[in-house]
């Protein structure tokens, strides 16, 4: 069943505040509750920061609007704390970020396979090799530092293998930009995933640039760096996508929808009870924000809000394991590369970006370091030996280069 | 905070989905690992910084406010009065932490143990708490500055990190905060040793009578906290006393 954006008013907007204890609720269970519990609270954190932040970019260029805006932002901003809030603290900050790459796997290859312009599929594609391979590196990491395997959080639902490596991921800017969809001709469902997955990145940029500095071991400080760079490399070629045509109300509207939207798949497949009645509640909150901004769109841009959004909102994105998708588009892309706006061979890369990973690369590469002949193995690689036929040992060392 | 474990849908381990885990422990056969740069070794990288490395910090000089170095210092003898310093600001630093550690058990406790006068934790709070107070006047004694954070201080800090998130999580049962608390009591007995070791080599005789007392207070609450640990683990089903 899909949701009108247009008959449902929501809960209205003056009405909408939290109390701390409201916002600080019990945390999920890091062991017992599904991972895509985790998932689904990752991502709508991601979607709440992304409002905000765009809002603030909004308020700083628009003077009659910024009323109305930090209004929708407060209650925006208690959204996000009530959200992030429920990761409890035994997660360490690497365990949160075998998470968040979950999130980006899942979420992208979901996205990509229902993807109908297929140039955008192909973007997600591209981009879903590069997240892969970062669990990669990051789950040898959690392994090799923290003596924890990555699976007490993946839950079997997602692979830990080398995709496209993150060694060759380090583009020139120039390379990263890509062509935007033509806002008049293109479907909602596009543009709820180009903002839904430039969300998620978003917030990975920032949760890496933060969490970073906290490690003490010099490998691990390096490979979020290095990994932090290729986020920034992902948020610019998402936010590429996107038209940069559309007015800032047009973006707007389109955020609130998108929050809507996501609300909306995070309802119908949550399991959580606690969870679920915050997904409703916001559910309800954010129709209420859509409504308000629809009212602003009348008024500023006397548009009708109905040549932006559609009547109905699209089926949600699935939170289900995406491992065969995502074996098969590695098989096939791993070797695509991106020149420009394009994705090309391995081999015909811009002079730019070979000067540029070069130079990157000087002094070593942290994601070559970390996961060197790394192979995970249930309970982590000290079990390797131990759970390895003679005939694997052979594979292995026959596929070394 | 339920204070017993129970059997649950624990998700983490390959049993919850055996065919997942199947597929995914095989996945390395199609795509094993394949190294683009293997001209640096992780072990390299971090002993490069850990050769360029500087410390974590200093220790103060004692001194005035003017700046001019007091006499107490003079009363240390030996070559490292630095180190001194150092292991009385540890001490200083982690008894602080002491008190709060307790306070986060007494708070627990207090759920945990409804109706209980929990004597003996408050007792064991107010120690640390004076012991903290001892080594700041042996510091000042000494011309140092009780307030700063010296090296050893500071790694204290970093490695209690752990044993304060454990205390303050309202998930944590009885158990698992005594167990936190045991660690704490662990390395603080064995560092009062190795202080008082260090008084005397200095030859400082005023601090050592009050030192041994300290030890032998952290003597108890070591013993209180193992035996607790015991009963708690080895006897879950018996009602909650103590």
């Amino acid at each position: 069943m899909s949701l009108s954006l247009f008959n449902l008013k929501g809960y209205p907007l003056e009405k909408q505040f939290m109390s701390w204890k409201e916002m600080v609720m019990k945390p999920l269970s890091k062991t017992d509750d599904d991972a895509f519990t985790r998932v689904r609270v990752i991502l709508m954190n991601g979607i709440e920061l992304e409002s905000i932040r765009f809002s603030h970019s909004f308020a700083r260029m628009n003077r009659e609007l910024r009323v109305p805006l930090a209004k929708m932002r407060r209650i925006d901003q208690q959204q996000a704390t009530a959200i992030n809030w429920l990761l409890g603290a035994d997660h360490s900050p690497l365990e949160t970020t075998i998470a968040y790459e979950q999130v980006a796997i899942e979420v992208t290859a979901a996205v990509a396979q229902n993807e109908p312009d297929p140039y955008l599929a192909q973007v997600y594609r591209y981009g879903l090799l590069e997240d892969f391979d970062h669990m990669y590196r990051y789950s040898a990491l959690l392994d090799r530092l923290e003596g924890k395997d990555s699976n007490n959080i993946l839950q079997s639902y997602t692979d830990v293998l080398p995709g496209r490596p993150t060694i060759d991921e380090h583009r020139d800017a120039e390379d990263d930009v890509r062509r935007p969809y033509d806002r008049k001709n293109t479907a909602p469902l596009s543009k709820m995933h180009a903002l839904t997955i430039m969300a998620g990145e978003q917030q990975t940029w920032n949760y890496y640039m933060n969490i970073g500095p906290l490690f003490a071991d010099p490998l691990a400080r390096q490979l979020y760096a290095e990994i932090a760079s290729i986020e920034e490399q992902h948020v610019t070629q998402y936010e590429s996508i996107i038209d940069p045509e559309e007015t800032w109300l047009e973006k707007l509207l389109l955020h609130k929808a998108n929050e809507v939207y996501n609300y909306y798949g995070a309802v119908q497949q949550e399991h959580n009870p606690q969870i679920k009645a915050l997904w409703e509640r916001f559910l309800d909150y954010e129709l209420g924000q859509l409504a308000t901004v629809q009212n602003l769109f009348k008024e500023v841009e006397h548009r009708d809000p109905a040549e932006v959004l559609p009547q109905s909102l699209p089926e949600p994105i699935k939170y289900e394991s995406q491992r065969d998708y995502v074996r098969e588009v590695l098989r096939n892309e791993v070797n695509m590369r991106a020149r420009g706006t394009e994705f090309i061979s391995f081999g015909e890369e811009s002079e730019a970006t070979k000067i540029y990973r070069q130079r990157v690369n000087l002094d070593g590469s942290p994601s070559e370091m970390v996961a060197l002949d790394y192979i995970w193995t249930p309970g982590g690689e000290l079990n390797l030996k131990y759970r390895l036929s003679a005939k694997d040992v052979t594979a292995i060392e026959g596929a070394r280069p | 905070m339920k204070n017993q474990i129970s059997f649950g849908v624990n998700r983490t381990g390959i049993q919850m989905s055996p065919f997942q885990s199947k597929q995914m422990e095989a996945g390395f056969k199609d795509f094993p690992p394949m190294p683009v740069d293997t001209s640096m070794r992780a072990a390299d990288l971090k002993q490069t910084y850990i050769r360029e490395a500087d410390s974590v910090g200093s220790v103060p000089l004692p001194g005035s406010v003017h700046g001019a170095v007091t006499t107490g210092l003079q009363m240390i003898k030996g070559e490292h009065p630095e180190m001194l310093m150092d292991k009385l600001s540890e001490r200083l630093a982690f008894e602080r932490t002491g008190v709060r550690l307790y306070e986060a058990l007494i708070i627990k406790a207090e759920v945990a143990l409804p109706g209980n006068a929990l004597s003996e934790l408050h007792q064991f709070r107010n120690e640390e708490e004076e012991h903290f107070v001892l080594v700041r006047d042996v510091i000042e004694s000494l011309g140092g500055d009780a307030t700063s954070q010296t090296p050893c201080a500071d790694v204290a800090g970093m490695a209690a990190m752990g044993l304060m998130q454990v205390l303050t999580d309202p998930r944590t049962n009885l158990a698992q905060c005594v167990q936190a608390i045991l660690i704490a009591e662990l390395a603080d007995n064995d560092a009062w040793d190795l202080l008082i070791q260090l008084t005397e080599d200095a030859g400082l005789e005023g601090p050592g009578e009050k030192f041994r007392l300290a030890k032998a207070q952290e003597d108890l609450h070591l013993e209180y906290m193992r035996s607790w640990i015991e009963d708690l683990v080895l006897e879950p089903q018996k009602p909650l006393q103590h």
